[in-house]
């Protein structure tokens, strides 16, 4: 497995940006708030130690076993973040506000049905099965990604639901890259994820400069987003109990 | 099989298009409402006739009773509640101002996350006053905006009316010093 310089510059800078990106997560409190997209970060980086282990001792062998295991939390990890981000934003109390069930229940399974339509009708040009179902796979991975942060983008929107900076820097920075990643599958699925194909080495390369600068992007914003923690002195807390209560009252009159 | 690649390539292209100009035009919606400085939030209000609002909305809760003392009051026609809102211009600065407000109690939750309980009161009150807004637009395209027009107008009044007594009674608990620029721009 020969690797340029360039390859190796990537997979260094990688590896150093998923640990700046943990340790701004750790020191600005948001590993504990979101748990899922820093284990998706921990997984990647750790990933990339075991990556660099195989192709310095050539453990060829323990790579083609752990494929299938990686790829399958790899993906996992990247539709919990989904869910993750859509806890945030559309649950409150830990329930998921009633306004919102029906279109967001109906838009996500309208992206599934999509997602899953394309990926049968994809075609490949991939010889042996297992490179069909990692092809297959990666694309609808990639494709419901894209889809599923969209319809969570423009569902809260017209709801009137903003996003609160980490989980939209979080959101926005994780279209983008699946975004980047279907148009990637694409190549791929031309491709057909042969190793000597010109293209094939653009489409990985792509790929992990998307995610180098998604990385880039997360580490930013984490790092700037402004101190929100300030509460609400009690008094003033007792005096919003009384507006609601006030405001409760009028509706009642209205009614 | 090349041919097929390319029109599936093409299939996938349009559809990643779209999704890319819907996801960006609400990603600057999102964006607007979370960058918005006092200024610019209260540029984006429209002037609303506020007393006419006010009688059209609590003209249910309150209706005028006559007495021996009082001359009897004027009760609200279909006539006077639509000059009263303006029409449907009236209804439109209605719905505009509502998501000034939505992101009025956002501006203040910067300071104060717990505000959040008011902004969501204000965010399901203009879901109740965008549901009736499309009642009246769908009223419009049938050609029956008179018909209708009294009973969905008055709902989002008092909707619109309701989203701005409890923007105001926030800002005057939370953020004092911005009332009087409130009070005087809605």
């Amino acid at each position: 497995m020969p690797l340029s310089w360039f390859d190796l510059f990537l997979w260094v800078a990688g590896f150093a940006g998923e640990c700046m990106l943990l340790f701004i997560l750790w020191r600005r409190g948001q590993a504990a708030e979101y748990p899922l997209f820093s284990s998706f970060i921990f997984f990647n980086a750790l990933r990339t130690i075991f990556l660099a282990c195989v192709w310095r001792y050539s453990l060829v062998a323990l790579y083609k076993q752990a494929y299938w295991q990686l790829l399958f939390v790899d993906t996992a990890l990247q539709l919990a973040l989904v869910i993750e981000i859509a806890r945030k934003v559309f649950s409150r109390n830990g329930s998921w506000r009633p306004d919102i069930r029906g279109p967001l229940f109906v838009s996500t399974g309208a992206c599934f049905a999509i997602a899953i339509s394309l990926t049968c009708f994809q075609p490949t040009s991939a010889s042996y099965l297992p490179q069909k179902m990692i092809i297959k796979g990666n694309f609808l991975s990639a494709l419901l990604l894209t889809g599923l942060l969209v319809v969570m983008l423009v569902v809260s929107t017209r709801a009137g639901l903003n996003w609160k900076t980490p989980a939209a820097a979080i959101g926005i920075g994780m279209s983008v890259w699946s975004f980047l990643d279907v148009l990637v599958e694409l190549m791929n699925t031309s491709s057909g994820l042969n190793s000597h194909d010109h293209l094939n080495a653009v489409a990985q390369t792509a790929r992990k400069i998307s995610f180098l600068c998604c990385l880039g992007y997360w580490s930013y914003a984490l790092f700037h987003q402004k101190e929100n923690n300030r509460k609400l002195a009690p008094r003033r807390e007792g005096q919003v109990a009384a507006i609601t209560e006030l405001a409760s009252q009028t509706i009642r009159e209205l009614e | 099989m090349r041919s097929y690649f390319g029109v599936f390539s093409a299939v996938v292209l349009v559809l990643m298009t779209a999704l890319l100009a819907v996801g960006i035009k609400a990603f600057r919606r999102q964006k607007r409402a979370r960058d918005s400085n006092w200024e610019e939030l209260m540029r984006r209000l429209v002037p609303v006739d506020r007393s006419a609002i006010k009688t059209v909305a609590l003209y249910r809760a309150h209706p005028p009773v006559e007495t021996a003392s009082a001359p009897p009051a004027k009760e609200l026609g279909k006539k006077d509640i639509w000059n009263l809102i303006g029409g449907m211009e009236g209804i439109r600065h209605i719905e505009n101002n509502s998501e000034v407000l939505i992101d009025m109690a956002l501006y203040l939750q910067h300071w104060y996350p717990d505000a959040g309980e008011i902004a969501e009161e204000l965010r399901l009150e203009a879901n109740r006053l965008k549901w009736h807004v499309k009642r009246l637009r769908e009223a419009e395209k049938n050609a029956c905006l008179e018909a209708h027009f009294h009973l969905y107008g008055r709902q989002a009044a008092e909707s619109y009316y309701l989203m701005v007594q409890k923007t105001i009674e926030l800002y005057r608990h939370a953020q004092a010093t911005l009332l009087g620029d409130l009070q005087a721009a809605i």
